[in-house]
């Protein structure tokens, strides 16, 4: 492909210079990612470029960036010419693409965000059979994306957990083991002043408003449930 | 700034946050972590984790240890492979309990899939032994035991980056490290310490692991004058993506996958008779580079870049997609192909270490051959040696070893954080860690790491990779060394606080720099072919001479080597065929 250019988000925040646009320009192949892009950046042009990154194979949710303003995992994502690469949004920045994920994980506490049951198991496994929504739900990597995406999220309101906190509550209501009331707790977060927009989006591919925020909003009686 | 905890965790994969899990139910526990949570390496393994349940066909605990023993060609210690394998079953009941959404067969209860070297009765053919879920079987049980943690308490500072030990005398007093989000140093004083920092596959130019394996626990010991065990043997997976060593999992041959050279033949055939592209990952890996080098690859010149197919266009879409989902996704995106119709090009790719921290079946940290112990100091995953994996692991028994001796290793630091004082952190612990980051961060020039980290991953794959002889392994050893020097001069360029990845990637650099030497020159000794450890030279397994465990003990810019006795109380050595 050859000699692209390519626009990064810088955010500093020990100087005092305010976010600003750098471009770069990288050579590329025709099927090189927006990760191997940010790679070539970080090593030949400027290794002050902050960037998470992982497993380079879509498991550990880590290098999720906005990618002309869409959310999208860089390493699987391919890099085109005049790509513009932004931090995903409503979420505390660090650095440059880099946010911080713990005040999201300190809000989820509250919630107890895990399996609560009547009685503790016996030591041999039930013969159980979850429903289909319960393991495409558990394939969420916490990337964050769908935060990114929601127009009614943002990190310093407290009143609302936004998608991904209702994922996490939805992993736990499907889960015929669990006995705590989830659907209280999705109206605690706030789920009724979700906007029910479908703007939301999971790159993992977990249907959000139809086995989350729908289902949620139906059981508290609000919406339809088709 | 300092902390005081009673046992400190570093590393948040399967192994740690198994051992948190069970320590905080009896002590105040902190999980240091370079990576958020759920998202350190076990999260990429997808293939499954394997126990003798017998859900599908007849199996037992015997069995699965004779393979495991056999599959690492006999350096395992046997009574702890048995151990591994008997536990293996109450460990995957466990691990459904807390939580973990296991694959069912119809009528509900856990399925199980063939993976390569797990075999029934005793090497008579494949068996289904690995319990899975999906293809993320290693995220699923990430977010599993995670969210018990949360439920038990503990603390987790993630996103430090964990610097050097502090031990006084032969007892654990605590860690340092790098809060990654300020640059601050932190003291983290306890009486006892699991290291759980995972692999350190990023030493190879070519690997499936992560950006952030690069063995920081295994480095720090050896800077700590802990030796390291059987580091000469690390595994080279057979199926990586071609040019990039993105995993294809094993998955793919345990559904019927089958690999094929230029002539389309099913060259396993000829390698492994009975369990075909089911053999362990050294002799698959092997027959692929044989291939290769006898113009079967499927460019057919020879040259070491060329490649071998992994056929699975007849397993149709429908496997591919419920079993398989996340290899459909790599192939298109890397490849351009679409798994179902064509067949994948594959090569092998450094994947795991068989060596490490040593340990007991604690999880205790054992320094000799007569079982002095680093009193309070633990290792348990990838990043320590039991040593039930040998001198090659099988497919599914990493995450059985995360559970199985993670659960061990934090019971056994519930009990010691009960008895006896503890060391009391110096005042001087970060002295080290101060010089090392004011070193790296000094407003001198200096060359820059990149450079350094390129050459010596290309070192270790051209020269200590899966063929080796005593030329190649010499130079690579000279060449590290002079690397290490210069990397004495390397500077960040980057000097701010916060989030400095430049800076973070040299001190990554300095750990793998480390263990590269230990490897190489642990290598360069062991005169015989045994598991993931082929020499031209001595291509036969050499028992008489070299039956015993490698201890390498870095000693400045030199590593001196002793040796360990291997447990073979349950099976006498025999040749290895499949």
């Amino acid at each position: 492909m050859g000699k692209i250019k390519v626009k990064v988000l810088r955010h500093d925040p020990e100087g005092k210079v305010k976010d600003k646009f750098d471009e770069f320009e990288v050579s590329v192949e025709e099927k090189s990612t927006v990760l191997e892009a940010l790679m070539k950046i970080y090593d030949t042009r400027d290794s002050s470029l902050a960037f998470e990154h992982g497993c380079r194979a879509q498991n550990c949710g880590l290098c999720v960036v906005n990618l002309n303003g869409h959310p999208r995992y860089a390493c699987m994502a391919r890099i085109t010419a005049d790509a513009e690469i932004t931090p995903l949004k409503h979420l505390p920045l660090i650095r440059d693409l880099v946010f911080d994920r713990r005040p999201f994980f300190s809000y989820l506490a509250k919630f107890r965000p895990y399996v609560v049951r009547e009685k503790d198991p016996d030591e041999e496994p039930e013969t159980l059979l979850q429903p289909p929504e319960h393991s495409k739900l558990m394939s969420c990597r916490e990337c964050f994306a769908c935060l990114s995406s929601c127009p009614t999220y943002d990190c310093q309101n407290d009143s609302f957990g936004g998608p991904l906190g209702f994922v996490k509550l939805a992993q736990l209501h499907y889960d015929r083991r669990d006995c705590l009331d989830r659907v209280s707790q999705a109206r605690e977060m706030g789920i009724l002043n979700c906007m029910d927009c479908s703007a939301c989006t999971c790159i993992s591919g977990i249907p959000l408003n139809k086995i989350v925020i729908r289902p949620f909003l139906a059981l508290l009686g609000e919406g339809s449930d088709d | 700034m300092k902390h005081t905890f009673d046992a400190i965790i570093v590393g948040s994969g399967g192994s740690g946050l198994y051992a948190a899990l069970e320590v905080s139910a009896k002590a105040k526990t902190a999980v240091l972590s370079k990576v958020y949570p759920v998202r350190s390496h076990t999260g990429a393994a997808q293939g499954g984790i394997s126990a003798a349940l017998g859900n599908v066909e007849a199996d037992d605990p015997r069995w699965h240890a004779f393979d495991t023993v056999k599959g690492g060609d006999y350096l395992v210690d046997q009574q702890a492979a048995m151990l591994m394998a008997e536990e293996a079953v109450q460990a995957v009941y466990d691990l459904e309990n807390r939580g973990l959404p296991f694959n069912r067969t119809p009528d509900g209860r856990i399925d199980q899939r063939r993976f390569g070297g797990h075999t029934r009765n005793f090497g008579e053919a494949p068996v289904r032994r690995a319990c899975y879920a999906a293809d993320r079987t290693g995220h699923m049980i990430l977010q599993t035991l995670y969210q018990q943690c949360i439920k038990n308490g503990v603390h987790f500072y993630d996103e430090y980056q964990v610097l050097d030990l502090a031990l006084k005398d032969n007892q654990c007093a605590g860690v340092v490290a790098l809060q990654l989000s300020t640059g601050e140093i932190h003291v983290f004083e306890a009486k006892t310490v699991l290291f759980a920092t995972g692999g350190f596959g990023r030493m190879f130019k070519i690997t499936s692991n992560a950006y952030a394996n690069t063995g920081d626990g295994p480095a720090i010991c050896a800077r700590r004058g802990i030796p390291l065990q059987d580091m000469e043997f690390f595994q080279f997976h057979p199926t990586g993506i071609k040019g990039l060593g993105i995993l294809i999992s094993e998955a793919v041959r345990g559904e019927g996958g089958i690999l094929r050279n230029n002539r389309n033949e099913r060259f396993m055939a000829r390698f492994a008779p009975t369990l075909l592209d089911l053999a362990p990952r050294d002799m698959v890996s092997r027959a692929i580079m044989t291939e290769i080098r006898s113009g079967n690859g499927i460019r057919g010149d020879r040259k070491i870049d060329d490649y071998v197919h992994l056929d699975a266009t007849h397993l149709g879409k429908e496997t591919l997609q419920s079993k398989l989902p996340d290899i459909t996704d790599f192939c298109k995106t890397y490849l351009g192909i679409d798994p179902a119709e064509n067949p994948i090009p594959v090569l092998p790719t450094a994947h795991y270490g068989m060596g490490g921290i040593p340990t007991d079946t604690h999880g205790r940290v054992v320094i000799d051959n007569k079982g002095t112990l680093i009193h309070g100091l633990y290792a348990v995953g990838e990043c320590a040696c039991v040593s039930v994996h040998g001198a090659n692991r099988l497919g599914t028994n990493s995450l059985l070893d995360l559970v199985v001796f993670g659960r061990r290793a934090g019971r056994h630091m519930a009990d010691y954080v009960n008895h006896g004082d503890p060391a009391g952190i110096a005042t001087d612990a970060t002295d080290f860690s101060r010089e090392w980051i004011t070193r790296l961060t000094a407003k001198k020039k200096g060359p820059h790491g990149g450079r350094i980290f390129d050459k010596m991953q290309r070192t270790m794959m051209e020269k200590v990779g899966i063929y080796r002889t005593e030329t190649h392994m010499a130079r690579a050893v000279g060449e590290i060394q002079t690397l290490r020097e210069r990397y004495m001069m390397v500077r960040a360029e980057d000097r701010r606080n916060a989030f400095n990845t430049d800076l973070l990637e040299l001190i990554e650099l300095g750990n793998l720099l480390d263990l590269s030497l230990i490897t190489a020159v642990s290598a360069l000794n062991r005169r015989e072919s045994r598991g993931a450890h082929s020499r031209e030279d001595y291509p036969d397994r050499d028992d008489p001479q070299w039956l015993k465990h490698t201890l390498a003990r870095l000693e400045k810019d030199d590593v001196g080597l002793t040796y360990k006795d291997v447990d073979v109380s349950l099976w006498k050595p025999k040749p290895r065929t499949y």
